[in-house]
Formats: structure tokens, sequence, C-alpha cells
């Protein structure tokens, strides 16, 4: 159960101030796949940065089963970034100089799993997401637009988290590619009981959606 | 994989760079260590250069030399006073006398007169006295081992005895030229002021001049000699070059106008010059190529840190903590010096010897030359001729020591080289990640 009240966040520089999410207040329940639109600039990723903890709200409360997420600092903001959400980005953002492998291992590593634990972990995942073999060892420069963000979900869902934020995860994938992408989230939101707030562009998201919210000039409206 | 294994496996993510920066690091840091050797070397000739020349202080009485000169001679209460000074380890007292052959003593004169001896006879308005025989120099010391300015600092029995330099007992020392003219022989006897003296041995001072000599127990000659208490020279021993200045300075208030008081430390400085020269100039550059080589460790950690913010900022998203980032690029660091170092070390040991050689002789045309004796010490010093050679076969040496405070530079240029990069990863914002560009 996540619950967001209030949500703001204003970016000051100089004089100008942008008021990129402006009172933001909805629920969502545990394992719910909800779609966030919006126009650019309407305050879609700054929205994501605040529930994943990455950027501290000017105003509001961001509960994630009862627990106050912006009142977290230090070590519980890092065990927070670790092991409660996960992201998928729209450019993958895979470390370019890790495998595929490794880069799944990575945030348990962060979490202090042990490495045995990590490595059977991560080829667990990236069976489940249709990686194996030798793409397992491949950099990320090697492996095509598809498998890239297959690999970042595994990676997302690495240390079991609640929650999975995603940023546009079909926005570099042509249709049929991000079909599968958002058949792939879809499913692990059940298998893995992990609510998914993701922003698309994409229809075939937006259609498969538990809950679609619609946000305008950093407001958001339902739908 | 940790942080420390993901910094050393990104040192080969970009090859060519790598070895660009290794190769700029080596020559700095192969410089500050051909620097360091040549500093090593340098340091240890200085110090051997301040122990060859002693860490003496010498009182001659206000206005007298040996036997020339005039003035009033010192009181043995003057002398044993500079034993209390700071830094003063030992004080040597002694006193000059001239036997005349056949007048105070049945020895004979082991030097011929010739053309400097007649001239001093003439100076000393002697013409007129007779025979042209040489004086037999007596010395008596308060330290069987030093027979004090006149005959030099060092002086080896080479048969029988040393004198018991402290009592006042009839036997004396008799250099090694006077006991051949004499036929002496450790237990011989010879008279002196009508007293029979007793030979305990023969000594070798390296001079015919103090060869020719006799030395006594210092109270002997005094008494002997009719100079009761009197004194007319001493070597202060002081016990660490450092401390000659100061411990000149007090023998020279504490005795005033009544001595002349000079120290070795002239000789020191002049005959360091050119090394201290050398030594500079290697400081200098050895701190400029350690700066230069955090500058250029820098540097690339900045590029690189500029190059993967997004990559940090998805560290950072995905839970890594600062410090964990840091290690990571720190460590990366740390390896391009350290590969730094270790080529610089074979740069290093190469070029040692050829850039010391260049600083020595570059030294040698530039600065003042090797220091020579002011006029009073080559008397009191004798024949000293070690600081003529100060400069020559200078080695610098590249071994394990200095290979490893290599790899310390190494990693001391690689956490400042590492500082400002890690505050640029600091400051960046794990927001960054969602940003498209
Ligand atoms: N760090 C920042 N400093 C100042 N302004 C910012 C910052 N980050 C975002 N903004 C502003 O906040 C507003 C919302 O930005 P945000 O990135 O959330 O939009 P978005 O909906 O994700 O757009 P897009 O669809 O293009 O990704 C924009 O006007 C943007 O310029
Ligand atoms: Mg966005």
């Amino acid at each position: 159960m996540i619950k967001v009240e209030n949500l703001k966040k204003v970016f000051r520089s100089g004089s100008t101030e942008v008021r990129a999410v402006d009172g933001v207040n909805f629920e969502v329940a545990t394992g719910q796949l909800v779609a966030i639109i919006g126009k650019s600039g309407s305050g879609k990723s700054t929205l994501l940065a605040l529930l994943g903890a990455l950027d501290m709200p000017t105003e509001g409360t961001i509960e994630i089963d009862g627990k106050n997420v912006t009142d977290l600092r230090g070590k519980n903001l890092l065990t927070y970034r670790r092991t409660s959400v996960g992201f998928v980005f729209q450019n993958y953002n895979l470390v370019p100089n890790l495998s595929a492998l490794d880069n799944v291992m990575l945030p348990m590593e962060f979490a202090g799993r042990s490495a045995a634990e990590r490595r059977s972990r991560a080829e667990h995942l990236l069976q489940s997401v249709g990686i194996s073999g030798d793409i397992l060892k491949r950099r990320p420069g090697k492996l095509s637009g598809g498998e890239q963000q297959r690999v970042a979900i595994a990676r997302a869902l690495s240390n079991k988290p609640k929650l999975v934020l995603a940023d546009e995860p079909t926005g570099n994938l042509d249709t049929q590619t991000g079909q599968k992408i958002v058949e792939l989230l879809r499913s692990l939101s059940r298998s893995e009981k992990t609510t998914i707030i993701t922003v698309t562009h994409d229809q075939a998201i937006a259609s498969l959606a538990d809950k679609v919210y619609r946000l305008h000039d950093g407001k958001l409206t339902g739908s | 994989m940790s942080a420390i294994s993901r910094g050393t496996k990104n040192v080969i993510r970009n090859p060519i760079r790598t070895f660009s920066v290794v190769i700029i690091l080596s020559i700095s840091l192969g410089l500050a260590l051909v620097m360091f050797a040549a500093l090593n070397a340098i340091n240890g000739r200085i110090e051997s250069v301040k122990s060859s020349i002693g860490n003496m202080v010498m009182v001659s009485p206000a206005g007298a030399r040996g036997f020339l000169g005039g003035g009033e001679p010192l009181t043995t209460g003057q002398v044993d006073s500079l034993k209390s000074l700071d830094h003063v380890t030992s004080v040597d007292a002694t006193i000059d006398a001239q036997l005349r052959p056949d007048q105070d003593t049945s020895l004979q004169s082991a030097m011929e007169a010739g053309t400097l001896g007649n001239r001093q006879f003439r100076a000393f308005g002697r013409m007129g006295q007779g025979a042209m025989t040489m004086p037999i120099f007596a010395i008596g010391t308060s330290n069987s081992s030093s027979a004090g300015q006149l005959i030099g600092s060092s002086v080896t029995v080479t048969a029988g005895q040393t004198l018991d330099a402290a009592a006042d007992s009839d036997t004396a020392l008799v250099g090694t030229a006077l006991a051949e003219k004499n036929q002496l022989a450790a237990g011989s006897t010879f008279t002196a002021y009508g007293k029979t003296v007793t030979v305990t041995g023969v000594f070798d001072a390296g001079t015919h001049f103090a060869n020719s000599a006799v030395v006594f127990p210092l109270k002997t000659l005094q008494r002997l000699s009719e100079q009761t208490d009197q004194v007319t020279s001493a070597v202060v021993h002081v016990d660490s070059v450092d401390d000659l200045a100061s411990v000149t300075t007090a023998a020279k208030d504490k005795l005033g106008d009544a001595a002349d008081v000079t120290s070795s430390e002239e000789t020191v400085t002049q005959a360091v010059q050119p090394l201290e020269n050398i030594r500079s100039i290697a400081t200098t550059s050895l701190v400029g190529a350690l700066i230069a080589a955090a500058v250029i460790t820098l540097l690339t950690m900045v590029m690189v840190v500029r190059e993967r913010r997004k990559e940090i900022a998805v560290l950072k998203a995905l839970g890594a903590g600062d410090a964990t980032i840091m290690t990571q690029f720190t460590t990366e660091a740390l390896a391009l010096s350290l590969l730094g170092s270790i080529v610089g070390s074979a740069l290093g040991f190469v070029f040692s010897n050829p850039v010391l050689n260049a600083l020595v002789s570059n030294s040698r045309g530039a600065g003042p030359g090797p220091g020579e004796p002011g006029r009073g010490m080559r008397i009191a010093f004798g024949s000293f001729a070690g600081f003529r050679t100060t400069l020559q076969n200078l080695a610098a040496v590249i071994n394990l020591e200095v290979v490893a405070y290599g790899l310390l530079a190494a990693v001391i240029v690689a956490v400042i080289g590492s500082a400002f990069p890690a505050w640029l990863i600091g400051k960046i914002r794990p927001a960054e990640v969602l940003r498209n560009e």
C-alpha cells in the first residue's frame, strides 16, 4: 500500500521557481500496475525520483506500508533505495563495464548479500526475463535494447523490492519489443507481488494498467 | 565483485588513455624517485663530510697561534670552565714548549733548520745566538690521543704504550722521527729540564713536523717548563656539528678578549656548499615531480568522474553509498599511479646516475667550487683534503627501499589526486539518473 499526500517539489534556480510536482495525492494497492501519463515537462520523472527517495520533496509525505519515506536519512535512506525500490529507465542505465550478470548482482552487493546468493538469484531472475547462456557474460554494449531492458528489469527486482518505478521503459523500443517488456513487467508484478508505477506514453501499457493517472503541470488527475 | 575490483577493472576500460596516463605518471614519479635517490646520496655525503671535518671548536690565546704571535696564555681554570657549556663532550688542553738541544734536553732535533728554519731564527732575532739547531717541539696534552692544534687531531701510538695524560709523571711519547734520530724506544730515557724522562711509546701523527715532537702529560710539561696552570691551546669537542655555532658563541662569551675561538663550522659550510646547492635543486625537483604526478592523477580522475557522471548516479540510485563509490574511483586512481610508479622505478633505475651526474657537473660549472679552508683553519686542521672530493663519486642507488618509497608516493599521489574527484562524486544527485540526454 502506497499513500502519497500533498507531495510538492519546487526547483529554484535564481529567481525562477519551477513547481515540478505541485500537491500530488494518490494511493496504490500492493501488486497493482499504475501508469502515469503526461506531456514532457509535466513532472513525471520528478515524481518517480521522489517515490524512489532519489530526491527530497519540498513538502508532503510518501508512506509505504505505513512507513514514511520522506523522513529517511543516511543509512536508512540507502537501505530504502537498495531493498524497497527498483528502477527501470528509458535508456536502461546498465553499468557499461559490467556483464549482464554482474549488473543484476550489483544491487545485491550493496545490500550485503553473499556472493553465492547474489549469483544464484541473478541467474534465476535473468532466466525468468529470458536471458541465459552466453548472454549472461556479455556487456551491455553487446546487447540489443530489448535485452538490455530485460537485464534492467531483472536488476530492478534483484532485492525483491515492494515497489518498481519505471520511467518510459518502452520509450526506446519498437512496439513489438515494448509490448513484450510490458507483459513481462505485468507478469512479474504478479509473481513477485510487486507494485509497479510506470511513466509512459505507451497506450499498450496504459491499457494493461490497473490505474492510469494524468500529470499536468505537476498536478495529478485520475482517470 | 567489490568496489575495489570494479575500480581495478575500470583501469583497463579505456586502454589508450590508461597507457598515456601511466606513461606520463611514470615519468613524473620516475623523476621523483631519481631525485629521492640523489638526495639520499647527497645527504649521505654531507654527513660524511661533516663528520670527517669534525665537531671541534679551537681555542687559542688571543693573538697567538702555536709558537707564532704574542699575548697571554690561557689558564687551566679558563679551559676547565668550557667543559660546563651545553653540548660540550670534552675539552683537550695543551701547552707548548721548545726544548733546545744541549741546553734543555739530551735529545737532538729530527729536523734540519733549512731555509724556513733560518728565516724563523732571523724573525725571532736569534741570529747571534750561535748554532742554528732546530728546537724540539714539546706538547703537553690532557688527552693522549689528541696532541692539540699544533700536531693535528690524531696521534697513533705505533710502539710501546700511550701516556696517562691525566697524570703528572716524568713520562713522554716521542714522534717516530725523533725516536729514530735519538735511537729511542719504549722504556728509553732522556733528560728534559734536568729531569730524567721515560719514553712510554712512539707515536705517528702523519707529518714529519709532528713526528719530530715529544708529547708529555699536560701537568708534567707545565711543571717542567715552569708554565704552571698555563694552556696555549684547547680543543673543545661538541656533540654534533649542528651545535658548533652555539658552542663557539658560548665559548667566546665565556673567555672574552682573552682567547681566539674558531670552529670547523666555516670549513664545514664551505665544503658542504656545492652539495647543498644540488640538494636544493633535487628537493625542488622531487616536490615538483610529486605535485605534477598528483595533478595528472587529479585531472585524469576529474575527467573520468565527469565522463561517468550518469553511471555514478545509477550506482547511487541502486543504493551505493558515497564512500563505496569513492573507494571504487580511488582504487582506480591508485591502480593508475601504482602502475606509473612501477614503470617509473624502471626509468629511475636507468636514469638515476646520469641525472645525478648532470646535476653534479651543472653545479660545478655554475655554483662555487668545492670549499677551500680558511687560513686559520688550515693551521688548525693541518692537511684536510676530504672536501676537495666532496662531489666526486656520488652514486644514486635505486634499491628496494627507494622503490618502496616510490610506491608510498604513488599512494599519496592517488589519495591527493582523488580528493577533489571524490568531492565531485559526492555532489552528483542520484535523481540525475532519470534525466535523458
Ligand atoms: N534539477 C532540476 N532543477 C530545475 N528544474 C528541474 C530539475 N529537474 C526537473 N526540473 C524541471 O521540472 C519540470 C519537470 O521535469 P521532469 O523531468 O519531471 O519532467 P517529465 O515529465 O519527466 O518530462 P519528460 O517527459 O520530458 O521526461 C521541468 O520543467 C523541468 O525543467
Ligand atoms: Mg522524464
